[in-house]
This record gives C-alpha cells, sequence and structure tokens, in this order.
C-alpha cells in the first residue's frame, strides 16, 4: 500500500495539533530537569567520592590479605616463643660463646645447659619441635654414624633453654625436670640403637627401639624412633610385609630425612611412592 | 501548534551553540505529541518529556548540525520511547499481582477519554494496533511528515527495511480504521 486512504488523512489532519502541552506542564518539566541536572552533578561528585573510598576499602583489604600472606606461617604462640627464643638467645649470647658446647660431649654440655636461666615446661616442646623441623630441613644424610650425628644435633638444640611465651628471661618458670630427664632418656635410647645398628647389631637396635616405643609412645623422637626401628627391620630380615610397611611409613613422611637410607636398607625402588 | 511546524532559524544556527531553555521553548511541544503518539502513556508523557530533554541539555554540545535539530530531537524521542516501553513491559509482568493498580489505570483512561479529542483517542487506539517497529515509522513519516530517508536514519535501519515498515503499518493502519468505522457503524444502528 503506498498511500494512505482519504479518510484515514482526514483522521490525521483533523488530530494534529490537538494536543498540546499546556504552559503549566512545559515549566514544570523544565524546573523538573534543572532540578536533576543539579543533582546529577552532586550525585556524580557523590558517586566520584564512593569509587574513591570503595577503591581505598578494596585497596586496604588488598594489602591486609597480601601482609597476612607473607607473614611467617606460625601459630600466634609460635612466633611469641621464637621472638622470646631470639631475645633470650641475645641475652645469653655470651655463655653460649664461653661454653665448650660444639665440641663437647653431651654430658658436659648438659651441665653447662643446667646453669642457665630455668624456663617453664611448656616451651620446650615448642622448641623441640622447631628443632626437629630444622633439623629435617637441613639433614639428608643415610649411614648410622651421620644419623647419629643428626640426632645429636636436634637433641642439642632441643636440650637448649626455651623460654615461656608470656614471660621474660628473669620471670621464666622453673624447667620441669620430668621433661628434661625424659627427653635425655629418648636420646640416650636412640643413640643406643644407632650404634647398634653402626655395629652390625640389628637386633638389639630393634629391641631397644621397642623398649623405646614402649616407655615413650609420643616421645619427642618418636618419628625418629619410627623410622630408625624400618631400617632394624629391614636390616634383620627385609621380607615383604616389612618392605611394604616401610613404604608405607615413606608414604606418610615423604619428606623425612631418613628416605634415602630406608630405601637403601629395604631395597625400597625410588619411583614407588 | 501543529505538530510539523517548518524548521526554526534555531535550526541553522546550531553550530554556533545553542542555549538549551530555547530549544526546550521551541521544541517541547512537538517532542511531547511525538512522545504521545509513539504510545507513551499521558500519566507518563511529562516523565518520558524530561528524560528527552536530559537527555537533550548532556548532548547539545555535540550536535553538529549536520542533520535538521527536529531529526536529533525525534531520535532522542524515538529512544526514550522504546525504553518506556521496555520499562512498561517489565512493569506488566507484575500487574496480575496487583490488581488493584489495573483498576485504577482503568478509571484514569475513562476520565483521560473525557477530557480529550475524540479524534485523538481513536487515532491513538488505531496506531496501538501495530507493532512498534511500523508505528515508529508510520508516525514519523505519515503524521510528522518526514522522508522515509529520515526516519531511516532516525530509527537506525535500511531504508528499505523503513519503506516496508511503512508500507505494512499503513496496511495495518487500514485495517484497523474500517475496523473501527464498522464497529461505530454497528452501535449507531
Amino acid at each position: 500500500m503506498n498511500e494512505l486512504s482519504p479518510r484515514a488523512r482526514d483522521l490525521i489532519r483533523e488530530t494534529r495539533g490537538a494536543e498540546e502541552l499546556s504552559a503549566e506542564a512545559k515549566s514544570r518539566v523544565l524546573d523538573a530537569v534543572h532540578a536533576k541536572l543539579a543533582t546529577g552533578t552532586l550525585s556524580a561528585a557523590m558517586t566520584a567520592w564512593y569509587v574513591l573510598g570503595a577503591l581505598a576499602a578494596v585497596g586496604g583489604a588488598i594489602a591486609l590479605v597480601a601482609w597476612a600472606l607473607s607473614a611467617p606461617n606460625t601459630s600466634p604462640r609460635e612466633r611469641s616463643v621464637v621472638s622470646q627464643v631470639e631475645l633470650a638467645n641475645e641475652q645469653s649470647a655470651p655463655s653460649i660463646e664461653t661454653s665448650p658446647s660444639e665440641a663437647t660431649p653431651a654430658p658436659a654440655r648438659t651441665t653447662a645447659i643446667r646453669a642457665r636461666p630455668p624456663a617453664s615446661p611448656v616451651a620446650p616442646r615448642a622448641r623441640d619441635r622447631s628443632a626437629m623441623r630444622r633439623a629435617t630441613r637441613s639433614e639428608t644424610r643415610a649411614s648410622p654414624a651421620e644419623d647419629a650425628v643428626v640426632i645429636e644435633s636436634v637433641v642439642r638444640e632441643a636440650d637448649e633453654p626455651p623460654l615461656a611465651p608470656t614471660q621474660s628471661v628473669e620471670e621464666s618458670a622453673p624447667e620441669s625436670p620430668v621433661v628434661r630427664s625424659s627427653l635425655a632418656e629418648e636420646t640416650e635410647m636412640l643413640r643406643a640403637a644407632h650404634r647398634a645398628l653402626a655395629h652390625g647389631a640389628p637386633g638389639e637396635a630393634r629391641s631397644i627401639l621397642e623398649d623405646h616405643a614402649r616407655r615413650f609412645p609420643d616421645g619427642v623422637l618418636a618419628l625418629e624412633r619410627d623410622a630408625t626401628r624400618w631400617v632394624a627391620l629391614c636390616a634383620i630380615d627385609p621380607t615383604p610385609g616389612v618392605v611394604h610397611g616401610a613404604l608405607g611409613f615413606l608414604r606418610m613422611h615423604p619428606h623425612t630425612m631418613h628416605e634415602e637410607r630406608i630405601r637403601r636398607v629395604c631395597r625400597v625402588p625410588g619411583n614407588s611412592l | 501548534m501543529a505538530l510539523s511546524a517548518p524548521m526554526t532559524d534555531l535550526d541553522a544556527n546550531v553550530a554556533e551553540g545553542l542555549a538549551f531553555d530555547d530549544v526546550y521553548a521551541r521544541h517541547a511541544d512537538f517532542v511531547h505529541a511525538v512522545l504521545r503518539r509513539l504510545g507513551v502513556d499521558r500519566d507518563r508523557s511529562e516523565d518520558a518529556l524530561q528524560e528527552v530533554f536530559l537527555v537533550v541539555h548532556r548532548r547539545l554540545h555535540t550536535f553538529e548540525g549536520r542533520a535538521a535539530l527536529r531529526s536529533w530531537l525525534y531520535g532522542i524521542a524515538v529512544r526514550v520511547s522504546r525504553a518506556h516501553h521496555r520499562r512498561e513491559a517489565f512493569s506488566r509482568l507484575w500487574t496480575p499481582l496487583f490488581s488493584a493498580s489495573e483498576t485504577i489505570a482503568d478509571d484514569r483512561d475513562a476520565s483521560e477519554g473525557a477530557e480529550r479529542g475524540e479524534g485523538l483517542r481513536v487515532l491513538d487506539r488505531l496506531l496501538d494496533t501495530m507493532p512498534r517497529e511500523r508505528r515508529e515509522v508510520f508516525v514519523l513519516v505519515e503524521i510528522e511528515e518526514l522522508t522515509v530517508v529520515e526516519v531511516a536514519a532516525i530509527v537506525r535501519c535500511n531504508v528499505n527495511t523503513a519503506r516496508s515498515r511503512l508500507r505494512l503499518a499503513r496496511c495495518d493502519f487500514e485495517r484497523a480504521l474500517a475496523r473501527h468505522h464498522a464497529r461505530e457503524e454497528r452501535r449507531l444502528r
């Protein structure tokens, strides 16, 4: 259809101009436009401030998260212990330097240590664990003699007098003799087991270690004991059951410093985990 | 005031900068009429007019005068009416939940019909039968007397598409008008 009918044209013609906006409505709309433009400017400024505030908040949150992630992965208690120990080390540095700790055997060392200020019974455990962790990370040796040295260093570090997390050096409580004596006993038993292994007596080592397991089932050196026990068992008779058990131990403790030694003695292949 | 008033001298001087209030004073009436013909309700027409002139205020400095100011205003009015229809369609989704508001709308239509001219009421009813795209082209060509090329630029479509829409819109309009007359004759009998 190219054109409208005359009837339709008439209708359109007669409606032209039939609807006008009243002057009052026109001025009302104009006022509304001006008001909206004014509030629009204000709201644009407010929006800019809101955006800036939101950006600052997001930036702060990101900085907080970054700080939290970059902080050492330790609990507040551990951080407190570490800081206290560092402070104590600084204060007791002369006595350490003058003591013949690095060259003398353990008993002499123990004597020197006992002359130091006493510490609370809570801290030694945390300190022992951190010493164990450090030793585990740094050590890669495999022979029984070397293991004995490792355990020696672990025990030496563990024997150092730690400090209570909330007390200063002067205020720290006296150390529990039970904890100290048990740690010394554990150390002595493991040393004996390693000596037996080094002298080709794995059966004796095994009995010492089982005795240790009975007396200190959750001892500080329990992991050391278990690792050495698998070495001793494999040295006695590397049956498939024993090798399987050693493999299970390595699976549970993939980063143990005894891994290489257990693999060698138990003949566990490197890719079997 | 005629809906298609001749171009003012403002159109010729747009490049030199236009005063917003002048533009409003000269064109508010026809923009309002266009909005109404494009299907914006009477009670929402002032809001729509306000929206159009807010856009005009924001964009007036970008108007380069390549086209007539009226064509530019038509374009804005068309887009504002489309936004209005979208909002209407959305609000209609909730209408069944609020039957009271429907009743109020019916009352308003009745009073509106009483105060408005019969011809306008009929025209709007006939235009309401068309799809939106056809209605836009029909209003701009047949009522506002723009050329199809101008309308194609305003509604942003191909010229041939605009022609096709116009042809179909005319058919729709004629059919609706015939139905209206038939109803009127039945009523008078």
